[in-house]
């Protein structure tokens, strides 16, 4: 039974060995580590008088010449410290956010792409051509999901013990005023400021060391080989430490502006309110009415949304009528029917209650004790909704 | 058979005994190695020039190129002949094409660990698709140079390479 046992595995690790051997040999995508130390030796063989000599081993310096494996020294030095990172903007396009709104976020994407674990602590610089100031800059470290969405998004003010080529996905979240107006907008840049690695905490800031003098050999040195490759933004000076990429699209030229970063897209709503005498106690209903005592006055209450605005919802209008006047509370038909809504020429709905039966608009007035209200109306850009009431003349 | 065994074991004694005082004797040829970067560096009129240095006393990171020379010397009274340096490419670095080749020595390469060598342009490697294709700078492993003349006491001459630190 052994025996046979024996004579089975033989083939089989025969074939074990050669398919390893096949194996392509794959290529790191890491650079070296710091601190590892490249060795070299060579070999020379040769012949005197024909007859071929004991090998004999280089060594650094004057080198060696005493034959044999093993005689010979490595010549070695020590791969140092590559500070490096990438940051891309992911965001291609402005990214659209409202008044009052701190929901959106600028995407940047952190790389290590030096050869060490580094801390980096982060920065959102805004663009000095911005035509708003949040209210509160935030940075969110994304948890994996891609998304921010505030379910595994942490705040953070650096990122911890990077490793290298592992992408980090992080937010820019701008608070945007609520006063903050359609159109305007601010482009936010990204900086990453390496620091030393080593626990938890934001490590000691790095610092090039012997700069402009020869390498430490027996120590890793700290290179700074930054840049984010255009080398044309005042922050991004060559070999600083410190990384700035623009979010959206940075201008090529080094000029910033808002080409990239929040976009404000906010309401541009207009009311207007122009009053007409329908009717006077003389001639009665008439073009020619004037206002005098017993007179009935229409009140058009007009609201647009502008053109490129975002779309306004739970549009609400009231309006408190003179002490002088009294409301007409049935102008437009029986009932409560003393406002109607026209919403964009659609045709003047009266007793616009989606409670009163009558229509199912979806607006809801009312017009009572002297006040008019109106709820419920949603203004895209470039519609309009007219309001109309009637008071008479105490 | 007892015996046969001792009778082997005393001669590979020997013979390890005669390697050894072989191996305290100086050969004939001397060979020295060194590794080195080019650097950029201001001279003193404000001119920028490159400067070769000692790759151990430079900032040394991936992505860099480094030059490893082995100068080799004739410090025996015969003339050397058919002088063969060989050198593994460092690990951690890939070889830089085109780099080693120097006039009055063949250069070979060899992309299984040293085992076989060849013209750069003969050897072939198993690609990631497993089908064979011709190597690349970066599969080789080992470099070899013949010095095709023979070195008179006294020469002097060396090899170089390039490797680009991974």
């Amino acid at each position: 039974m052994k025996t046979k046992m024996r004579l089975r595995l033989v083939p089989v690790l025969l074939l074990a060995a050669v398919i390893a051997l096949m194996l392509p040999q794959k290529a790191s995508a890491l650079g070296t580590a710091s601190g590892v130390t490249i060795a070299n030796k060579a070999t020379i063989g040769y012949q005197v008088n024909l007859i071929p000599q004991t090998a004999i081993e280089s060594a650094p310096g004057a080198g060696n010449s005493t034959p044999g494996v093993g005689l010979g020294t490595n010549t070695t030095f020590l791969v140092d410290d590559k500070v490096s990172v990438t940051i891309a903007a992911n965001d291609v396009a402005m990214v659209t956010t409202y008044p009052g709104s701190s929901a959106q976020a600028l995407k940047f994407t952190v790389e290590n792409t030096g050869n060490t674990v580094h801390d980096f602590a982060l920065t959102a610089l805004l663009d000095p051509a911005n035509t708003f100031v949040a209210t509160s800059v935030t940075i969110y470290r994304d948890g994996g999901d891609g998304v921010y969405d505030g379910v595994d998004d942490v705040a953070v003010t650096f990122l911890d013990e990077m490793a290298v080529d592992t992408p980090q996905v992080v937010w820019v979240v701008a608070a945007v005023p609520i006063g903050a107006t359609n159109g305007q907008a601010a482009n936010y840049a990204l900086k990453a400021e390496a620091h030393a690695a080593g626990g938890a905490g934001l490590g000691a800031l790095s610092a090039q060391t012997n700069v402009g003098a020869p390498d430490n050999a027996a120590a890793v040195d700290v290179v700074f080989a930054d840049g984010d490759g255009d080398g044309v933004q005042a922050n991004d000076a060559n070999y600083d430490g410190v990384f700035v990429v623009w979010g959206g699209n940075e201008l090529p030229d080094g000029t910033v502006g808002p080409t990239g970063g929040f976009m404000v897209s906010g309401a541009l709503l207009t009311v207007t309110k122009t009053s007409a005498v329908i009717a006077d106690p003389v001639l009665g209903p008439s073009v020619n009415a004037k206002a005098i005592p017993g007179a009935t006055v229409e009140y058009t209450v007009t609201i647009t949304n502008g053109a490129g605005a975002a779309t306004a919802t739970s549009v609400a209008i009231t309006d408190t009528i003179d002490a002088n006047t009294l409301g007409v509370y049935n102008a437009y038909g029986a009932g409560p029917d003393g406002v109607t809504v026209n919403f964009n020429g659609g045709g003047a709905l009266a007793g616009t209650s989606a409670s009163d039966g009558v229509d199912a608009s979806g607006y809801n007035s009312s017009f009572v004790a002297g006040s008019i209200s109106v709820s419920g109306i949603t203004l895209a850009a470039g519609q309009n909704a007219v309001i109309k009431y009637q008071v008479t003349i105490k | 058979m007892k015996n046969a065994g001792r009778c082997l074991a005393a001669i590979t004694l020997i013979l390890l005994f005669c390697a050894s005082a072989m191996a305290l004797e100086k050969g004939a040829v001397k060979l020295a190695s060194r590794s080195e970067v080019d650097v950029v560096v201001v001279n003193a009129r404000g001119e920028k020039e490159v400067k070769r240095v000692d790759a151990a006393k430079a900032k040394v990171v991936p992505g860099d190129t480094v030059i490893f020379t082995n100068a080799y010397e004739n410090v025996g009274g015969e003339a050397v002949k058919n002088a063969v340096v060989t050198n593994p490419v460092p690990e951690h670095t890939v070889y830089v094409d085109k780099t080693a080749e120097v006039k009055g020595a063949r250069v070979e390469f060899s992309v299984d660990g040293g085992k076989i060598y060849g013209l750069a342009q003969s050897l072939m490697v198993v690609g990631a698709d497993g089908k064979a294709r011709p190597a690349e700078a970066a599969d080789y492993t080992h470099i070899r140079w013949t010095i095709e003349k023979a070195l008179a006491p006294g020469a002097k001459g060396s090899v170089s390479f390039k490797a680009k630190v991974k």
